[in-house]
């Protein structure tokens, strides 16, 4: 009896499905473009936003409209974001994810054995970000815009003259950002040694404020100093050795935004001209840069 | 002269009243036996005197004054307490455990002197524990723990002493030494009460028997006129008999009270 | 033959020196390569800069710190010990430490302590005297070792899940990932601000359980036997609670929670002062603060990927030794 009732229903549902003709499988990409562009992390938004038309983009990660975070904030307001789980995003029945920097394995699998058509962005650098720029570009039938914005970026790649000075970022929790990171690089294209590199460090490396005393750098940067609440790791950044190499020592104090170099996107390059004149302004002057 | 009495004690834990009414005194230099079958309230009594108990009526006095007025230190300076099967929680050495007996008298910042020392090796003499003196008080037997217990008490250097069951579980020799050490006592001036179960060491070494039955004094007086008496009879439901047999005070239990 | 109190032992004194020994040890030790000359001319700010400025900002705070919290945490563990009369009591087992950090991290990351910096270590100190009253209350009364692990075990439970889920309510997304610091403890990046911080708690803690040593002797032979001594039970009992939860509660506040140093520490000792609880507790200070000191130069000297928490030493170590404990005293637990 049971398992008449249960035979039955499931049949019932199989027969719905397709009638709703709701496809397990995506249909092939249209030529006027993927029209429900769901971007799946922070990084991946940066290049969505730059390059699909707004009403085409049906799902964003839930820091594309920070502030602190985006700089493709302003753009972002109005648009629908999500938590990205792939129950979530099933539900805004993309034709294109997205999928960048920060992104959950598991989430990426899941879509993909559902069959989502899914662009996967590699771990980039700045000059990985014109080819980002071209793919992103095509998968969401854009072309031209592409080629555009890739142009403006490179020409927005510039590098300062050499200052003569040694510049290090540090991130909370005591972390310095080597060769390898866009970070690096913004330091570097500014016209600063990067005591990172100087150092041999690889990518993320941590380093303690009695490393940093002793191989004190000219200029410190700090872009988490007024983060979200107060942490361990922010803490550091208050460390009084940090603040007497300042004061006493000479070390210059620059302060500077995040989000142009949490991920390597299309807006990255302000943070080279950013930098640049905050740097320019210090020449003479030493001490804090706001 | 030292005197601890108990007036009108009342203890009662939640309905349960475990002494009502008891009224005792133990003087310096008498042997004071306290019998009664199981759960008279002996032990609450002793606790009850030594202070570890606060009762819940009437008063316990000592020389006088209410103990609860005296410090507790100076109560006990004055009064002895040898709990039933005592024992350590450490190992540690028997001099070292005996000497912990002048903590009554040690303020928090004065270590021991000249006087404590005393005082702790004379403990340890009459107690005959001085050829143990390095041992660890784990590694001894259950005679001679008890001895070494019996000198932390003495070391406090007590006008009375409060012993529960001291001699329980011990083979008839230590027994023996033992009550014959507590009665040495009494003749040097201290006054000892002692909870017994064995009815013939009581009546062979105590100067006084006092009768405990559910929470209350039965009897109190000479040992032979308690034992025989028609309380004792029906505290423990069966008749007792004092004898002498060979010099030597016996009870025996003659039969069962109807 | 005269018994006679050992005066402080020759043993008190080889300790105090070891202390001294990776003190200066702990000063002289780290990533940045200056010689010992330099550090010490810069501890009285009289090298150059650099050298001034990491032994006095940098080097001191973190090795002081190391002797305050090892001795924090080795005194308390002894008169744990001593007042619970079981060798299996220790802070962090009981989770009085965890507790502690409860109240640490709610007073960090929710903004209190920018109110006002006490905060912190108030805080912490509340967390651990919850605890203690709570652990008093459930197997104070001559618990068995297996009721008083059972609810050590509890409590420390439930205070780490707290702080697991404290920060991750936390404004600040990082908050998360220092659960590590919390919990395995760390003196990395200290500075003198945490030494005053946690020093007025550490010393009133510290005061407070150096008072108990006369009772916890006397409770040797038992709650009974002790009272009848004159002990006042009650009095002991908060002096044991109110000097543990300061001196844990300093501790933890700026360090962590550091492991089983409350338990190894006492133990190993108790057969150097003859078992006795009141010789132990400054013995034990002693001990906690050269332990601390010393798995905090291993911390600087093992290599590694990412820092490598204090926790994480005094763990490998204390861990096998508390299972070694526990098989040793396995037929007690009944």
């Amino acid at each position: 009896m049971k398992t008449g009732w249960f035979v039955s229903s499931l049949a019932f549902a199989v027969v719905l499905f397709a009638l709703t003709g709701r496809p397990l499988m995506a249909e092939p990409l249209s030529s006027a473009g993927p029209q429900r562009v769901v971007s799946l992390s922070l990084c991946a938004d940066q290049f969505v936003l730059a390059l699909t038309p707004r009403e085409r983009i049906k799902g964003l990660s839930v820091l594309a409209n920070s502030e602190r975070y985006s700089p493709f904030a302003a753009e972002a307001q109005g648009l629908v974001r999500h938590r990205a789980t792939a129950e979530e995003v099933m539900a805004l029945d993309p034709d294109l994810v997205v999928a960048g920097g920060y992104t959950r394995r598991q989430t990426v699998d899941m879509l993909t054995r559902l069959g989502v058509p899914l662009l996967s962005l590699p771990p980039a650098e700045l000059g990985d970000v014109p080819d980002l720029i071209a793919q992103v570009a095509a998968a969401v039938g854009n072309p031209e815009g592409g080629a555009r914005l890739a142009a403006a970026f490179t020409s927005a790649l510039t590098r300062a003259r050499d200052r003569g000075m040694v510049g290090a970022l540090y991130r909370p929790g005591g972390d310095l950002p080597g060769p390898k990171t866009v970070e690096n690089e913004v330091i570097e294209r500014a016209g600063l040694t990067s005591l990172a590199a100087s150092l041999g460090l690889q990518a993320y490396a941590r380093v303690t404020i009695e490393e940093l005393v002793v191989h004190r750098p000219d200029v410190l940067i700090v872009d988490s100093r007024h983060d979200a609440g107060p942490s361990l790791g922010r803490q550091i950044l208050f460390h009084p050795a940090l603040r007497q190499m300042s004061a006493v020592h000479g070390m210059a104090d620059v302060e500077m935004p995040i989000r142009y170099w949490l991920c390597a996107s299309p807006r990255s390059t302000a943070a080279i001209s950013l930098l640049t004149d905050k740097l320019d302004r210090l020449d003479g002057q030493g001490g804090r840069v706001q | 002269m030292s005197v601890l009495e108990a007036d009108n004690v009342r203890v009662a834990f939640g309905a349960a009243e475990i002494l009502n009414g008891v009224c005792f005194s133990l003087r310096a230099g008498e042997m004071v036996g306290l019998i009664g079958p199981n759960g008279a309230g002996k032990s609450t009594l002793l606790n009850g005197l030594s202070g570890i108990l606060t009762p819940d009526g009437g008063m316990v006095a000592l020389d006088g004054r209410p103990i609860d007025v005296i410090s507790r230190e100076e109560r006990a300076q004055s009064v002895g307490y040898l709990e039933q099967n005592a024992v350590a929680h450490w190992p540690l050495r028997v001099d070292r455990l005996v000497a912990l007996g002048r903590i009554p008298h040690l303020s928090p910042l004065r270590r021991q002197t000249a006087e404590d020392e005393r005082a702790v090796e004379a403990a340890m003499a009459a107690c005959d524990v001085v050829a143990l003196a390095a041992r660890r008080v784990t590694t001894l037997s259950g005679g001679e723990r008890l001895r070494v217990m019996l000198a932390r008490v003495l070391a406090g250097t007590p006008s009375l002493i409060l012993a529960d069951e001291p001699v329980a579980g011990l083979d008839p020799l230590h027994q023996l030494e033992t009550m014959k050490l507590l009665h040495g006592l009494t003749r040097q001036g201290v006054g000892v009460a002692v909870v017994l179960h064995d009815l013939t060491l009581a009546a062979r070494y105590c100067d006084r028997l006092c009768l405990l039955s559910q929470g209350q004094v039965r009897a109190d007086g000479l040992p032979i006129e308690v034992l025989e008496s028609d309380a004792a009879a029906s505290a423990f439901g069966v008749t007792l008999k004092v004898a002498e047999t060979g010099g030597v005070r016996v009870v025996v239990t003659a039969e069962k009270v109807l | 033959m005269r018994v006679k109190t050992p005066p402080i032992g020759g043993v008190t004194v080889l300790f105090a020196v070891g202390v001294g020994a990776a003190f200066f040890a702990s000063l002289v030790i780290g990533p940045a390569d200056i010689d010992a000359w330099r550090i010490v001319k810069g501890l009285f700010g009289a090298a150059d800069e650099t050298a001034n400025l990491v032994a006095a900002g940098i080097r001191l705070p973190r090795a002081l710190l190391g002797v305050m919290v090892g001795a924090a945490l080795g005194l308390s563990g002894a008169a744990l010990q001593g007042f619970l009369r079981n060798p299996l009591a220790e802070p962090g087992l009981l989770g009085v430490s965890a507790s502690a950090a409860l109240g640490a991290v709610i007073a960090l990351y929710f903004g209190v302590m920018a109110l006002f910096p006490l905060a912190l270590p108030v805080f912490a100190v509340l967390g651990a005297m919850a605890a203690a009253l709570v652990i008093q209350g459930l197997a104070g009364r001559d618990a068995s070792m297996l009721t008083l692990i059972l609810v050590g075990v509890a409590v420390s439970s439930f205070a780490g899940s707290l702080v697991a889920l404290a920060l991750n309510l936390a404004p600040n997304p990082h908050a998360a990932l220092e659960i590590a610091f919390w919990l395995l403890g760390s003196l990395t990046d200290r500075s003198m601000l945490h030494v005053w911080l946690a020093l007025p708690f550490i010393v009133a803690g510290a005061g407070l359980l150096l008072m108990t040593g006369r009772g916890l002797d006397a409770l040797s032979l038992g709650e009974k036997s002790a009272q009848s001594m004159g002990v006042d039970m009650g009095r002991l009992r908060m002096l044991v609670v109110f000097g543990t939860a300061a001196c844990v509660g300093g501790s933890v506040a700026v360090a962590g929670v550091v492991g089983f140093v409350g338990l190894v520490v006492p133990h190993l000792l108790r057969p150097l002062v003859g078992h006795e609880p009141a010789r132990l507790l400054p013995l034990s200070a002693l001990g906690g603060a050269l332990i601390v000191l010393i798995a905090d130069i291993g911390v600087r000297l093992i290599p590694s990927q990412g820092e490598l928490k204090l926790g994480v030493l005094t763990g490998i170590v204390g861990a096998p030794f508390f299972l070694g404990l526990l098989l040793k005293t396995r037929s007690e637990m009944r």
